[in-house]
């Protein structure tokens, strides 16, 4: 294992993984936040962005919400993420029409054309984690969520 | 007599009428009257960019007279729930288009089935409007996203 901390993402359904590094020095608010809440591993829907280009959308269940959102600042932020990219969108409840429940979005970026933006706008996002390494077909498992069935995800630390 | 399109989906049986508007878009409305002369079955697809959008590309035998002669009409970057819109690419026009397409001219019918969708490319013609059945194909655009494409057949209704 190199230094720092790493997680792996898994797509149950086409059974290919991907690790990511923990960007600590650069977005440490949001790592100590997402790496607390994964104590347990996270498994969730993988829906296809609809706003947002080729991105998965991984909301967070209510197990993993361990943290105040509010107090997580923009840190590393960006509105045009590059592919292997993983972000933190948040949105709180009651201030968009169409995302009214609010967002607590992890966000894997797969492909080009990715953006972060909500129906109020563009929304920078934290990049808190970047994939170092993935299985072949791991991207392409990814693309094949916008015409196909959203799958499981699991996301856990790594040692 | 005004001109109408039944939409149904070919899993659920949900069905939505869609109105033609003649009168604000006639060249776009006679291109997809002439184009539906046999019915279109295609598969439903989930925007990933626009929103609240299901989308339609016809099929190559549901492809008739030249997209590239028309010009904007009654068109929008501002469309509403409901709203009917065409749209067409050359082969190669776009890096965004799905692979299994991207090589292919596309016709691309799409319907906005709630509020706050983003026409990031641009204005497009509003040709038609849906009078009944939006909640339908709102329902049908979510199993979509949740499950993957689905298949409709569209046809001339009157």
């Amino acid at each position: 294992m190199g230094m720092g901390k790493n997680i792996s993402i898994e797509l149950l359904e086409s059974q290919v993984r991907a690790r990511a590094r923990l960007l600590d020095d650069r977005a440490p608010s949001t790592c100590e936040a997402i790496w607390n809440a994964l104590q347990s591993p996270l498994e969730a829907t993988a829906l296809h962005g609809v706003w947002t280009g080729r991105c998965l959308e991984i909301d967070l269940p209510d197990s993993h919400r361990t943290f105040n959102a509010d107090d997580i600042p923009l840190e590393n932020a960006t509105t045009t993420p590059v592919i292997g990219d993983l972000l933190w969108m948040y949105l709180p409840g009651g201030q968009a029409r169409s995302l009214f429940e609010g967002a607590w979005n992890v966000m894997l970026a797969y492909g080009p054309e990715a953006v972060m933006r909500t129906p109020l706008g563009p929304h920078p996002s934290n990049v808190w984690a970047e994939i170092t390494e993935a299985d072949p077909g791991f991207y392409e498992a990814c693309a094949k969520q916008w015409f196909g069935k959203a799958e499981r995800i699991r996301i856990a630390r790594l040692g | 007599m005004t001109k109408k399109l039944r939409i149904e989906s070919l899993v659920t049986g949900a069905t939505a009428v869609v109105r033609l508007l003649e009168k604000e878009a006639p060249q776009t409305c006679r291109l997809i009257w002439d184009s539906l002369e046999q019915p279109m079955v295609t598969e439903g697809i989930h925007a990933m960019w626009v929103g609240p959008e299901l989308m339609f590309v016809m099929p190559k035998e549901n492809q008739k007279g030249d997209p590239t002669k028309l010009p904007p009409e009654n068109a929008t970057a501002f469309p509403y729930p409901g709203d009917v819109l065409f749209m067409y690419l050359p082969a190669h026009g776009s890096k965004h288009y799905h692979d299994s397409i991207r090589d292919k001219p596309i016709w691309d019918f799409f319907i906005i089935y709630g509020p706050d969708p983003i026409l990031g490319g641009g204005s497009c013609t509003v040709w038609g409007v849906v009078d009944e059945g939006l909640a339908a194909l709102a329902e049908e655009s979510k199993r979509i996203r949740a499950e993957g494409t689905k298949p409709f057949r569209v046809e001339r209704l009157s």
